[in-house]
């Protein structure tokens, strides 16, 4: 589970990819995932697949990605054994490529975006900064609210109760378990509303950010090269059928 | 032989955290240990080896003769007692009373033999009052105490208690004090995990200071406190018995027994030798 987790984190590197702005990496992503979605050519799939390879490097993601798709082979298997029973074995199998492309390209979006540039790039597109701030709050959250599962989980543990003994016996006691989490979150959103009332925060409709997004040339062209080739590959898409 | 014996222990975290770099530790029973050092020393990822919550990645950790790889977290709970720094996280039930009884479970005693043991440890704690309150609704100090009951209804022969200071108040401290002194006192050994030097320093009778994954000392409170060098690089500050013999040290008090009663008579015959 953590590796899925740090598969969305960022991580702290000086790399071209890093110094790109969000926005342009929103668009590169959000085209590789609209034609990982669309498509279901292999050789497509398998040069967009390609076209990941220098970004990875690039952005010094491989073992972050290699550790999360490691820690996801379950859920891809389970997901695959699925698709090729509902689809057959070709789509089957093309249907698993295309979930894995997907989620490598986000993963590598927030390997190399923090998340209060996210914020930032989301507040220029004009989503209102309530919004983002919630979504970037929570996003922050996810890590501390997994080790604080796992805290409870082996609190738990340490009682003296064996959850392996059945399932039935894990499934009452992850209810119990929930009585704390939900406890610990819910202590956590109240004292951050209480930080942030003691802040200020609201008191003027219009805020001015610390940190200010500059589109360079490699931006522009990293996003015109994404749209053209997204706008190519679904016309020929539309035009062949 | 040790009751705890931990041989050229390493652990390291999925992100790549190396957090134990070859540990060797042996406790006995009836010893009361702090294990101390900065955040990130790798306090916390020790001791959860002594209950099994992590198993050695390479190395070795034997409870009670037993390999810990090789016997689960429920067993081994029920010799060592993990209390966890944040009381929250370990208390599941809706009255005081049920909390204490979750850990009995697993365990086969009849209704009566369970209700005799959550009394016993109800009134050694001074709990007894709250058994039909809801966990929550205590004090960070009493939801502690509950914490800890909830471990010792179980008869651990070890107790950890992780950052048991963390939060409480003089009072709720000194009451701690006495419950950690009176189980130590009963021959159970306890491990206190903490940044709290004169918590420490009055209780424990040898400290293990710990940084970045390695053991830096490990002996006599009075040792270990000594050697400077080893307690500035574990990012540890002297208790302040001792930074104030330091400076009547330079008057020309000397003492060997660090209770603060010697000390505090070595002041007193310093001074009136000093007038007559």
């Amino acid at each position: 589970m953590s590796g899925i987790l740090q598969a969305f984190q960022w991580t702290r590197e000086d790399t071209p990819i890093h110094r790109l702005d969000p926005r342009s990496k929103m668009v590169w992503s959000l085209c590789v995932f609209i034609i990982s979605i669309i498509i279901w050519d292999p050789f497509i799939l398998t040069a967009l697949t390609i076209s990941l390879f220098p970004f990875i490097i690039i952005g010094k993601a491989t073992s972050r990605l290699s550790k999360a798709l490691k820690s996801m082979i379950p859920y891809i298997l389970l997901l695959g054994a699925l698709e090729i029973i509902y689809y057959g074995w070709f789509y089957g199998i093309i249907a698993t490529a295309k979930f894995v492309l997907a989620t490598s390209v986000f993963s590598l979006f927030f390997v190399t975006t923090h998340l209060d540039d996210l914020g930032v790039a989301l507040n220029s597109l004009g989503i209102p900064f309530e919004f983002t701030f919630v979504l970037v709050s929570s996003a922050k959250y996810i890590p501390i609210l997994f080790w604080e599962t796992q805290d409870i989980i082996d609190a738990y543990k340490a009682r003296g109760i064996e959850l392996e003994r059945s399932w039935w016996l894990k499934i009452r006691s992850y209810a119990t378990m929930l009585v704390p989490l939900i406890i610990v979150t819910t202590r956590r959103a109240f004292r951050l509303a209480e930080a942030m009332e003691a802040r200020a925060f609201g008191y003027q409709r219009k805020r001015t950010t610390y940190k200010q997004l500059t589109m360079k040339t490699t931006d522009y062209l990293l996003m015109v090269v994404s749209v053209i080739l997204t706008v190519g590959v679904l016309s020929t898409l539309y035009l062949a059928h | 032989m040790p009751y705890i014996s931990v041989s050229d222990l390493h652990f390291s975290y999925p992100n790549y955290t190396h957090a134990l770099q070859g540990v060797d530790l042996d406790i006995d029973l009836g010893e009361f240990i702090a294990i101390m050092g900065e955040n990130g020393a790798g306090k916390t990822t020790l001791v959860k080896h002594f209950n099994g919550l992590l198993k050695p990645q390479t190395g070795n950790v034997i409870v009670d003769g037993a390999d810990t790889r090789k016997v689960t977290v429920a067993q081994l709970s029920k010799n060592v007692g993990y209390v966890f720094q944040n009381p929250l996280y370990q208390l599941f039930s809706e009255t005081v009373g049920k909390e204490l009884e979750l850990g009995l479970r697993s365990m086969n005693f009849s209704d009566q033999e369970k209700k005799d043991r959550i009394d016993e440890v109800l009134i050694a704690l001074g709990i007894e009052r709250f058994r039909d309150r809801h966990p929550l609704m205590l004090s960070e100090g009493e939801r502690k105490s509950v914490a800890i009951a909830s471990v010792l209804v179980m008869d651990p022969k070890v107790l950890i208690v992780d950052e048991p200071t963390l939060a409480l108040d003089l009072l709720e401290k000194k009451r701690l004090s006495n419950v950690l002194t009176r189980l130590h006192g009963e021959g159970r050994s306890i491990i206190l995990v903490t940044h709290d030097v004169d918590f420490a320093f009055d209780h424990s009778e040898r400290i293990v200071t710990m940084s970045r994954g390695k053991i830096l000392a490990d002996g006599p409170k009075e040792d270990v406190v000594n050697d400077n060098t080893l307690f500035d690089k574990a990012g540890l500050v002297e208790p302040q018995l001792f930074q104030l013999l330091k400076h009547f040290e330079l008057s020309g008090v000397h003492t060997s027994d660090f209770s603060v009663k010697s000390v505090f008579q070595d002041i007193v015959k310093h001074t009136k030798k000093g007038e007559g």
